[in-house]
């Protein structure tokens, strides 16, 4: 133990004696950890990125017909893509539906010449309906305790227009006092007779820019339209939002084995019905390419500068150790053996490594200041390979043949 | 007596170099036994073996064929570390000083190797130090700042530190002047006649070989006696 101690020792005068060696190998040990932390913080920033874009970057999909023409979608498509029940209820959320249906003031209201019927529209979501969109100018806005989740419970209550709230729409459905309307829906059943049925709404908002249509939840208009029709209900449409993009992949690939793809139009039965399923990835697919590319290239960076660190240990090394050949073969004529021989080389080596690198640690936090993240993994892959290809010079300098070396004496 | 006094035996020592090209028997078939007490020259021509024959006394390896024994065990079959470490010591032409080190921490050198502290190195080391003849002046200097004649004295006073009892020396005033060398040589002297060191120099000089107990002339991996 003494005698690697005294080895020890011995290895630390030589390296403060020979101070400029020995910050010319620390700064090199310095400069790679730099530059493998610059790579790894680089790689981080880009993941980071890229989640960033995968969580905030909304991917809808919708369905529709082969030729992209709006679909009517049937019920057991709406359970397929439904969140409590469907196959794909991991992959998407926000699913959207939407059903009109005409209805008339009271009983025996009769339409005036060129007037239309007005809608009462069930919805799933104040998305379904494009005309609900602030994109559309459209603001709504709920009474005290109510919001959007209630269009996915079978409340009776809905959303009218302000102008229709406050009275002031001609041949339009009154507010009651206590905040109710009461209208007919009116529908053709299979018979083609039309039936009116009663509906009385609470109103809980209202909405900006709108006439005589009213929203009510999907599931008041499904359960109103079971009382007359036997048929499979439909919904207008069917929208969704991807619930996790780094999914869109495997969701593409489980949705191709029953979707045909847009624009499709060849007879294909394995595909089961007529819908194209369409997802507006587009933004997302911009924003990850070029982080993606950018991952990639920083990953294959990545293990060259390993095997550069290993190499610049191996060059740096050999450089700093070949003529100290005789001194080695003096330890060795004194009786060092070859293990505190190599113990001394490698300690110098080592300590150069590890100080080079804590150096360019501290380099790297002082200049990225608290962004900078600890790449530890990174930083001891480094230090093997440095250290490595240092082991590999020294053990080459120190298997000396102390006799020719005597010999070369004579 | 002289039995008791014989401290290194050669014993039809044979040592060879071999290249691609050909196989140089460096040391052939050389029998010897040096004693303790005793000053002895190894003279010859450059490429006659001397050196070789150094290197196989100093332990740095092992004969070929026969065999260099010390105190009657062959060095083939010992701890060779250790037998440098303790039992033999070698100055050199060049001094061999780590340049690194000041004057007393080579001379520490050997002894802090064998496991002594601190302390009690620099004891002995400044000892032997003061026993070549240099004082405390030169203890924190670094072989650089001395001259060749002071080098090849703390080289000496290592070789006295490591308490080996064999002192080898090859062309030990090679790079010094007339008095300096001379002064070594009387050094070394001293110490195989009034220490009882067995002292064996490798040397061109015809004036050492005259100073010798015992001539060695080699010729050839040869002995001539």
């Amino acid at each position: 133990m003494r005698k690697f101690i005294f080895v020890i020792r011995y290895a630390l005068r030589r390296m403060t004696r020979d101070a400029i060696k020995s910050l010319i190998l620390i700064l090199v040990a310095m400069s790679f950890t730099i530059l493998i932390s610059e790579i790894s913080y680089s790689l981080e920033k880009q993941y980071k990125k890229m989640n960033e874009a995968y969580a905030s970057i909304e991917v809808e999909g919708f369905l529709t017909q082969k030729d992209g023409s709006e679909a009517k979608v049937y019920s057991k498509y709406i359970k397929m893509f439904d969140q409590s029940l469907g196959e794909y209820k991991a992959y998407v959320k926000d699913i959207c539906l939407k059903r009109s249906v005409n209805y008339i003031p009271s009983e025996n209201y009769i339409l005036q010449d060129g007037e239309q019927y007005p809608s009462v529209i069930g919805i799933s979501r104040t998305k379904a309906d494009i005309n609900l969109l602030p994109i559309s100018g459209v603001a709504i806005e709920y009474f005290e305790n109510y919001d959007e989740s209630v269009y996915m419970t079978n409340s009776n209550v809905c959303i009218v227009s302000s102008t229709l709230a406050d009275g002031t729409l001609s041949g339009a459905v009154r507010v009651d006092e206590d905040g109710f309307i009461s209208i007919y829906a009116y529908v053709e059943i299979a018979t083609r007779d039309m039936v009116k049925i009663p509906l009385k709404l609470k109103v809980i908002g209202t909405y900006t820019n709108g006439d005589k249509d009213i929203y009510c939840p999907w599931p008041v208009i499904v359960e109103t339209l079971n009382t007359v029709l036997m048929g499979d209900l439909y919904s207008e449409g069917l929208k969704f939002t991807m619930n996790d993009n780094t999914l869109i992949d495997e969701f593409k690939e489980k949705a191709s084995q029953i979707f045909v793809p847009t624009g499709y139009m060849g007879a294909d039965k394995d595909k089961t019905m007529q819908y194209s399923l369409t997802l507006k990835d587009d933004l997302l697919i911009q924003t990850i390419t070029p982080l993606t590319k950018n991952i990639s290239m920083l990953e294959k960076v990545k293990p060259v500068i390993f095997i550069l660190s290993a190499a610049i240990g191996f060059i740096a090394c050999m450089l700093f150790i070949r003529n100290r050949k005789p001194e080695f073969a003096n330890m060795r004529s004194l009786g060092t053996s070859k293990g505190l021989v190599f113990t001394e080389a490698i300690f110098e080596q080592l300590l150069f490594g590890i100080t080079g690198t804590l150096i360019g640690i501290g380099i790297y936090f002082i200049f990225h200041g608290s962004k900078a993240q600890f790449i530890a993994q990174d930083i001891l892959i480094f230090i093997a390979c440095y250290l490595a290809g240092a082991t590999i010079a020294v053990i080459n300098i120190t298997r000396i043949n102390v006799m020719k070396i005597m010999k070369s004496n004579e | 007596m002289k039995t008791e006094k014989r401290i290194l035996e050669l014993d039809k020592v044979v040592y060879e170099y071999s290249n691609k090209y050909q196989t140089v028997k460096a040391v052939n078939e050389i029998s010897y036994d040096f004693q303790k007490g005793r000053f002895y020259a190894i003279v010859g021509k450059s490429g006659s073996g001397k050196t070789t024959l150094l290197s196989l006394l100093a332990g740095l390896d092992v004969p070929k064929e026969g065999a260099v024994s010390y105190m009657g065990k062959p060095t083939k079959e010992m701890d060779r570390d250790r037998y440098r470490r303790e039992d033999v010591a070698v100055i050199y032409q060049d001094f061999n000083l780590f340049p690194l080190l000041t004057v007393v921490e080579n001379v520490m050198y050997p002894l802090q190797l064998k496991g002594m502290n601190e302390k009690q190195a620099m004891h002995i080391a400044s000892e032997k130090i003061n026993a070549v003849g240099m004082d405390e002046n030169f203890y924190k200097r670094f072989p650089s700042m001395l001259s060749g004649g002071e080098q090849q004295r703390i080289a000496i006073a290592r070789a006295l530190a490591s308490g080996a009892q064999i002192i080898l020396a090859d062309e030990p005033t090679g790079n010094l002047d007339t008095e300096n060398g001379n002064n070594i040589i009387d050094i070394l002297k001293k110490l195989a006649h009034d220490d009882g060191y067995c002292v064996i120099v490798v040397t061109h000089d015809l004036g050492i070989s005259a100073d010798a107990d015992e001539v060695l002339n080699m010729r050839d991996g040869k002995l001539i006696i």
